[in-house]
């Protein structure tokens, strides 16, 4: 856990500093598009708490479709 | 052309994939795929015609509009990171099953996109300058270890030839053609950078592309020649068959060479589809520079990477049922509306006569 959260600290420190120092928003908004799910997929992880894979949530959604082997 | 073949090279050891399929005839249908997947590479060149200074996310933009291109913008920015993460545990599961049993597969994952961020922020030029060294030293190791297995193969393995039912068939040609060269697609992103003219563009698309599947046929019949109908028994086809080269105790365990070639291309697929990932999400958020986003989509592509699939077994039987229908909205069914709605937006309006 402490890990995952330093991992995250550091890459908001390295990057998003210069951004505020640039107040570039479209830049900040990208960031937090990817920072907010990774942060929560990775402490799910770790706290073994179960995420639903996207990919068999698509391969269920075409097989009722009938677009499968 | 090195990076495209290169690309397409770094999937060489799909027949696990495909060896359940078409059986004995994996070869048959690698070619099946090869000569299909020569009009995906005609739309790929066609588009790259209709919109030379623009990335597949401004091309979407431009013929769809701004609010519809960005929705599919955001849908290939999904394509890409999904990409991107599974040939990232690709690698770290080769690595941990052949080389680095020991160690945990997210620890290679991570020292793996974490030089792949320094090469992005480096620019993906240093990434594909890299590429000819890269194919050069695999084709000498595939030839090398073609000519050592020669005595381990038997010719009577690829018989009975088109024994199995069509719908295998149709499967095999679709998987292959989806899932490694239909993968070409990302090149839309990188092409607008390539500063050489069109025409010779399409030259080094096309050859790169006929060098890469011929080195994925290469394998593929290599491995039916030497393991025949035990193909799909094994995860890892062609491992097993460098296995059985034994010239002396000496000469032993040559599928090392292999693993390492194979790593270090897997390695420049997943370069190349982190900087493609990286670029469409600076691209769909206007933002200035793609340089401040290239550690948080990392981040994003391992985690999202950790809820893919729970076991190889799953991947294997997704990828042999449905991958290749969701694949080919990508590949195939986008491509070819914005193609359509290009043509007919560019199409001359017939002149208004008098009278």
């Amino acid at each position: 856990m402490f890990l995952v959260l330093a991992g995250f600290i550091l890459i908001a420190l390295i990057d998003l500093i210069p951004m505020f120092r640039q107040h570039s928003k479209n830049q900040i908004i990208a960031f937090f598009t990817f920072f907010c799910p990774a942060l929560a997929i990775a402490l799910l992880v770790q706290l073994n708490i179960e995420v639903p894979s996207l990919l068999l949530l698509l391969d269920g959604l075409f097989k009722a479709v009938g677009l499968s082997y | 052309m090195f990076a495209v073949a290169c690309f397409i090279q770094s999937s060489s050891l799909l027949a696990s994939f495909l060896a359940p399929v078409a059986l004995q005839d994996s070869w048959l249908v690698v070619l099946f795929g090869i000569v299909i997947c020569l009009s995906l590479i005609w739309l790929y060149k066609e588009l790259m015609m209709l919109f030379p200074d623009k990335n597949l996310i401004q091309i979407l933009e431009q013929t769809f509009g701004t609010v519809a291109g960005k929705i599919f913008g955001a849908l290939y920015l999904w394509f890409f990171l999904t990409l991107t993460s599974l040939n990232l545990f690709d690698l770290g599961n080769l690595t941990k099953l052949t080389i680095m049993d020991e160690t945990p597969i997210e620890v290679l994952a991570i020292l793996c996109l974490l030089v792949s961020a320094v090469a992005i922020k480096q620019g993906v030029k240093l990434t594909t300058r890299y590429s000819t060294p890269f194919f050069v030293t695999s084709v000498i190791i595939l030839v090398l270890t073609i000519l050592l297995m020669f005595t381990q193969m038997n010719f009577q393995n690829f018989l009975p030839v088109l024994s199995q039912p069509a719908g295998k068939y149709i499967q095999g040609t679709h998987l292959i053609s989806t899932v490694p060269f239909g993968e070409l697609v990302i090149f839309l992103m990188i092409f607008p950078a390539v500063k050489i003219g069109r025409s010779k563009l399409t030259k080094f698309l096309f050859w790169g592309y006929i060098m890469g599947t011929l080195s994925v046929f290469a394998v593929i019949a290599s491995d039916i020649a030497v393991l025949g109908n035990m193909l799909d028994l094994f995860a890892l086809p062609h491992l097993i068959a460098l296995r059985l080269v034994n010239l002396g105790p000496g000469l032993s365990r040559m599928e090392i060479f292999f693993i390492v070639v194979f790593i270090l291309l897997l390695f420049f697929k997943i370069t190349i589809l982190f900087y493609v990932t990286v670029l469409a999400a600076a691209q769909l958020f206007n933002a200035k520079s793609f340089k401040h986003l290239v550690y948080v989509v990392g981040a994003l592509i391992f985690a999202y990477g950790l809820t893919l699939y729970p076991d190889p077994v799953e991947h294997a039987q997704s990828v042999q049922k449905v991958t290749p229908f969701i694949w080919t909205i990508f590949e195939l069914v986008i491509p070819l509306a914005v193609f359509i709605v290009a043509k007919i937006k560019k199409r001359p309006k017939p002149q208004k006569t008098e009278g």
